[in-house]
């Protein structure tokens, strides 16, 4: 419709309606190019959730990553003592003297019961038995204070079989801590871990059906000790017997030393090789394989070298599980005149599988 | 026995188990039960207690004449004529000897005493090396193997996978001080 001003009789109806028509239609045009671009670049609610919590996940990961490091190095790296107690499912305990010296190693007293001390330099370890006035010694257990190594082997948790994840916040020996899980295929270990030094103040174990099979946790911590080199030795009138193993840290290390041994074709995912120990006198060779939390030993006699238990066990009942503390078992089998015996956490049927993959 | 023991099975048993006189297998079943059983624990401690205060008590013995005296006595009759003692005789037989044959007779015994003597201790020693090395699990492949050691070998194969978990960078290593010893 034309409209005519009242002041000049001009036609102005045509231009306002000109530009209110092409300020409609570029609202419009712009209205979908916007939502044509937003829905390009924006994905659908359900992926946008997924992506989301994977994002949180990875952080969360990444945190509960960090605070494990965190933890290994601070192990390694800070001078404590600590009192701690140990607590197994039925309520039976230990209780024990934490010294921990950086520069000098790790020594462990037994306060109750007592009579138990082991000691390890990263050089030598000692175990020390004070009621029989005897010293075991062998190649030292701690691992070295290497960043780079803590940092590969952490690395590997991510996308592997075993997950981390911060679980929550505690207050243990009057400290605050961050609680960290860490889920296997076999078992669930949690560390309390000391907001201000990284330091682990307590750990427990679950089997996957959420049974306790261990707790230890500092009831006290000082962080200024004093220690002696005295700490880190075995006492000098103990009579020291010297561990007769070889050590080997591959099967092909072993074999070109001349040790003979059957490899299981089949071990459970994430389980490698870290170890195998012959006896000089090459009675039994031992396989060692961990997956980062959990152990599997597999001890293979020679004929007729067995420990009698066992060997009468097996000719009694066949193949058969044996009881071991902290929720561990033996499953001891036989094979022509080899006997063997794999002590692990493994459910029933990984432990025949691995049975049944040798060759 | 397959499986870990439960306390009904294990109670009957565990006076046995604490004079030893349990079969190995049984023996090594009730010992890791009673380590992972707080009231299988305390009944096997008080056994222990009352084993310990029963060998406390001094153990008397009859007189080496009792049962001739006692047989007298039953009989109303009066004490047989004397015999001489074993040791009057051999004091008797010593004397025989003459000065010549004391000496080279006591030089020939301590000699026998002594040799006997240094190889028992040189086994002992030997023997007490391989059961912490683990060769005397060998050793009673052709013996007869006490309970004892027996576990001890065992416990020996459970401790290095317990020490060889507490290494792990995340391992606990409160491990290495509760090994299957049951007295810990």
């Amino acid at each position: 419709m034309r409209r005519f001003s009242p002041t000049n009789g001009q036609r102005t109806g045509g231009a306002a309606t000109t530009v209110a028509a092409l300020f409609a239609v570029g609202s419009l045009v712009g209205a979908g190019v916007v939502l044509a671009l937003q829905a390009a670049v924006t994905p659908t609610h359900a992926w946008a959730q997924q992506q989301a919590k994977e994002e949180k996940d990875a952080s969360k990961e990444d945190r509960a990553v960090r605070l494990l490091r965190r933890m290994v190095l601070a192990e390694m790296r800070k001078a404590f003592v600590a009192r701690e107690a140990t607590l197994n499912a039925d309520g039976r305990g230990t209780e024990q003297w934490v010294k921990r010296d950086p520069r000098r190693g790790i020594r462990r007293e037994s306060i109750r019961p007592p009579g138990m001390i082991w000691i390890d330099n990263y050089r030598r370890s000692y175990r020390i038995n004070t009621r029989e006035n005897r010293v075991v010694e062998s190649d030292s257990l701690l691992p070295r204070p290497d960043g780079a190594r803590v940092q590969e082997f952490l690395h590997r948790f991510t996308g592997q079989l075993i997950t981390p994840e911060v679980v929550g916040e505690d207050r243990v020996a009057g400290r605050s801590a961050h609680i960290v899980a860490v889920t296997g295929p076999a078992t669930v270990r949690r560390f309390w871990i000391d907001k201000k030094t990284g330091l682990r103040l307590k750990t427990e174990e679950y089997n996957r059906s959420g049974k306790l099979l261990s707790s230890s946790s500092y009831s006290s911590v000082d962080l200024s000790p004093k220690f002696t080199e005295e700490d880190f030795r075995p006492p000098p009138d103990m009579r020291v017997v010297k561990d007769n193993r070889r050590r080997f840290d591959s099967l092909q290390a072993a074999e070109k030393a001349g040790v003979k041994v059957a490899r299981p074709r089949w071990v459970p995912a994430g389980y490698g090789l870290r170890n195998v120990e012959a006896l000089r006198d090459g009675r039994s060779v031992t396989l060692r394989y961990t997956n980062g939390i959990d152990v599997l030993s597999l001890t293979q006699f020679a004929p007729d070298k067995a420990p009698p238990h066992l060997r009468k066990r097996v000719e009694k009942e066949g193949s058969s599980f044996l009881p071991f503390p902290r929720g561990q078992r033996g499953y001891v089998w036989r094979d022509g005149e080899r006997t063997f015996l794999l002590i692990s956490s493994l459910s029933d049927d990984q432990v025949r599988r691995v049975a049944e993959s040798l060759p | 026995m397959a499986t870990m023991l439960d306390c009904r099975r294990v109670q009957p048993l565990l006076s046995e188990y604490v004079d030893g006189a349990l079969s190995e297998e049984t023996a090594w079943d009730v010992k890791m039960h009673v380590a992972s059983c707080a009231v299988c624990q305390r009944v096997a401690d008080d056994f222990a207690g009352t084993a310990e205060l029963l060998g406390g008590l001094a153990h008397v013995e009859p007189s080496a004449n009792f049962e001739s005296v006692l047989a007298a006595r039953l009989a109303d009759l009066s004490v047989k004529p004397h015999r001489p003692s074993l040791r009057e005789q051999v004091s008797e037989w010593w004397y025989a000897r003459g000065s010549v044959g004391r000496p080279a007779l006591a030089s020939a015994a301590a000699f026998a005493f002594v040799v006997p003597l240094i190889m028992v201790t040189l086994t002992l020693r030997q023997g007490a090396v391989d059961a912490v090395n683990g060769t005397a699990v060998v050793k009673q492949s052709n013996a007869a193997a006490s309970p004892a050691s027996d576990a001890e070998a065992l416990e020996r194969l459970y401790d290095d996978h317990a020490a060889y978990s507490s290494s792990l960078l995340l391992g606990d290593s409160s491990a290495v001080l509760t090994p299957a010893d049951s007295r810990l």
